[in-house]
């Protein structure tokens, strides 16, 4: 069981970790929110993050942004591990809900950011391996580019085309269903 | 006023990240999405992509659904699909009287070519088609069609093999058989019957359902189950009932559903075993239709089901077609009404199996090497 509330500030700070961002920022953050990064799991496993973890590439802009996800996430699957018997399975049904509408709130505010935070998390997400975060982030971009020509999705992403005009008029015209 | 900062470069694996998480029911995006760049294009020619994507989404989407029209000289079928751009499916021709389709799953399309005798299994996606003669029978059979791999995820399973399973009333006895085609052997192996009373399928509006090895038909008042593996037929009693234009379902945790329509509420059942170990019907969550769909004006009806997507369709004049989540309530409007009963259609549209074939792709190596098909 979580040991949430047993007051044993002795186990709670053992159980910090420190991250420091690439512009040299530290963030103190619990075990269980930094093991949502599965890079970050692999250190404490190998005895790697005394003195801190360094992150160079992530900003503390991203990176605290980063902890904010973890944090909600960690809470919430310490949260569904802790749900207890107590409940009787229609109670903790509704609770269930509750815990995955909240969540689900949270995720889609937390994608209210500009295209290059986006790109950031991502980037932060893959090299942190946060397979939840990764998810969420790459899910927005593909539901952005739905029902996008071509020329919209190079525009949104500031892509180069670097297709030869016949390449892609070829395949224009064998897929002509897609683009009318 | 600051510009906002471009964004950084993302890397080839996160672009296949991205692009494998296009929506399957809309596969114009795939294919849009590949003419994007050379790096877009080689991730989505990968031969190893297809897999991954379908892997990935676990369950077919359902790209439309098939329609039977009926006039006076001839029937006919359409195919309406759920997006604006959808991939062309070029149905087999039929011979006589015109075809009317049974029915429709993994994939595969039933169609019985009227005053031929023959029925049709064709696949939209490859175009592979296979005749086959069938029983000859009094009037008021009904079959239905699935897919002959045992233990297949049906996520992309063509073609051969198959097993069509025709089911037919004897109402002079009371006796309902079945009978099942292979299309490893290619002929039809011997009938299994039970005492059912007067019995009959043929309504436009019944479904079939697969549920494992087990095959539901809706008859005129009861259910009939056919177990496959055991080869033996029962006859099941639906919930007690009070909705018109009931339709049988597969419910998204797998079980046997049940559903109508009453007073702008859909009901739906679904049949799950007890710790006594005796199947029951288990009515699930009442849909109030005119609160999720405040257009919904007359009368709506329930014309199809999403086979593993617990989900149903229903019509309502005036206020158009719409698909619903039995579990979650979500509904999504269809842009075309449908006229009567429908068969959805589920299968991915990946570039390894498609009915239109690409000239050509590339590889991430940015040389044009690789042929693929859409």
């Amino acid at each position: 069981m979580a040991s949430a509330g047993s007051g044993d500030e002795k186990a709670a700070a053992a159980a910090m970790i420190t991250l420091i961002s690439s512009d040299n920022e530290k963030f103190e953050v619990t075990e269980a929110t930094a093991t949502l990064s599965q890079t970050i799991r692999h250190m404490i496993e190998d005895g790697c993050t005394d003195g801190g973890v360094p992150l160079p590439n992530v900003t503390s802009k991203i990176l605290a942004r980063v902890i904010e996800y973890c944090k909600k996430h960690a809470t919430a699957a310490a949260g569904e591990e802790g749900s207890s018997s107590s409940f009787s399975d229609a109670a903790f049904l509704e609770v269930d809900r509750a815990f995955l509408e909240e969540l689900e709130e949270f995720d889609d505010a937390f994608l209210e950011v500009d295209r290059a935070t986006l790109f950031d998390l991502i980037l932060a997400a893959n090299y942190l391996d946060i397979k939840g975060l990764l998810n969420l982030t790459c899910q927005k971009v593909a539901d952005s580019v739905k029902g996008k020509t071509p020329e919209q999705i190079r525009e949104m992403y500031n892509i180069v085309n670097d297709l030869t005009p016949e390449e892609e008029a070829e395949i224009r015209r064998e897929t002509q269903w897609a683009f009318e | 006023m600051e510009q906002p900062r471009q964004p950084p470069e993302l890397t080839d694996e996160i672009i296949g990240e991205i692009v494998l998480r296009l929506p399957p029911d809309d596969p114009a995006c795939l294919v849009r999405a590949s003419i994007v760049s050379k790096l877009w294009l080689g991730i989505i020619s990968d031969h190893t992509f297809p897999g991954r994507y379908r892997k990935f989404h676990r369950k077919a989407p359902m790209l439309g659904f098939f329609e039977n029209i009926y006039n006076v000289f001839c029937f006919v079928h359409r195919f309406v699909p759920i997006t604006a751009a959808s991939p062309p499916f070029r149905p087999p021709e039929c011979v006589y009287r015109g075809s009317r389709i049974l029915d429709c799953r993994h994939g595969r399309v039933l169609l019985d070519d009227m005053g031929s005798g023959k029925f049709t299994v064709w696949d939209p996606i490859t175009g592979h088609r296979r005749d086959l003669h069938k029983p000859s029978v009094p009037y008021g059979s009904y079959a239905a069609v699935l897919c002959g791999t045992d233990g297949c995820d049906h996520l992309c399973c063509h073609g051969v093999p198959f097993f069509v399973v025709f089911v037919w009333p004897d109402n002079n006895v009371g006796v309902t058989s079945a009978c099942v085609y292979s299309s490893e052997t290619g002929a039809w192996g011997t009938p299994a019957s039970v005492h059912s009373g007067v019995n009959s399928f043929g309504s436009f509006t019944k479904f079939s359902v697969v549920i494992g090895d087990e095959i539901h038909f809706a008859t005129s008042d009861k259910i009939l189950k056919y177990d496959m593996g055991k080869h033996r037929l029962y006859m099941i009693d639906p919930p007690d009932y009070c909705v018109d234009d009931t339709l049988l379902m597969s419910m998204e945790d797998g079980s046997l559903g049940f559903a109508g329509c009453r007073n702008y509420c859909i009901y739906s059942w679904s049949r799950k075993v007890n710790s006594d170990g005796v199947p029951r019907w288990m009515q699930c969550r009442v849909i109030e239709l005119r609160k999720l769909i405040p257009a919904i004006k007359s009368q709506a009806r329930v014309i199809g089901s999403a086979e593993g997507l617990g989900a149903i369709l229903v019509s309502s004049e005036g206020a158009g077609t719409f698909m619903i989540e039995l579990k979650s309530g979500r509904a999504r409007k269809i842009d075309q009404l449908a006229n009567f009963a429908v068969f959805p259609f589920l299968s991915f549209y990946t570039p390894d199996f498609s009915s239109a074939r690409l000239p050509f792709l590339v590889k991430s190596n940015y040389s044009l090497l690789n042929r693929i098909v859409w």
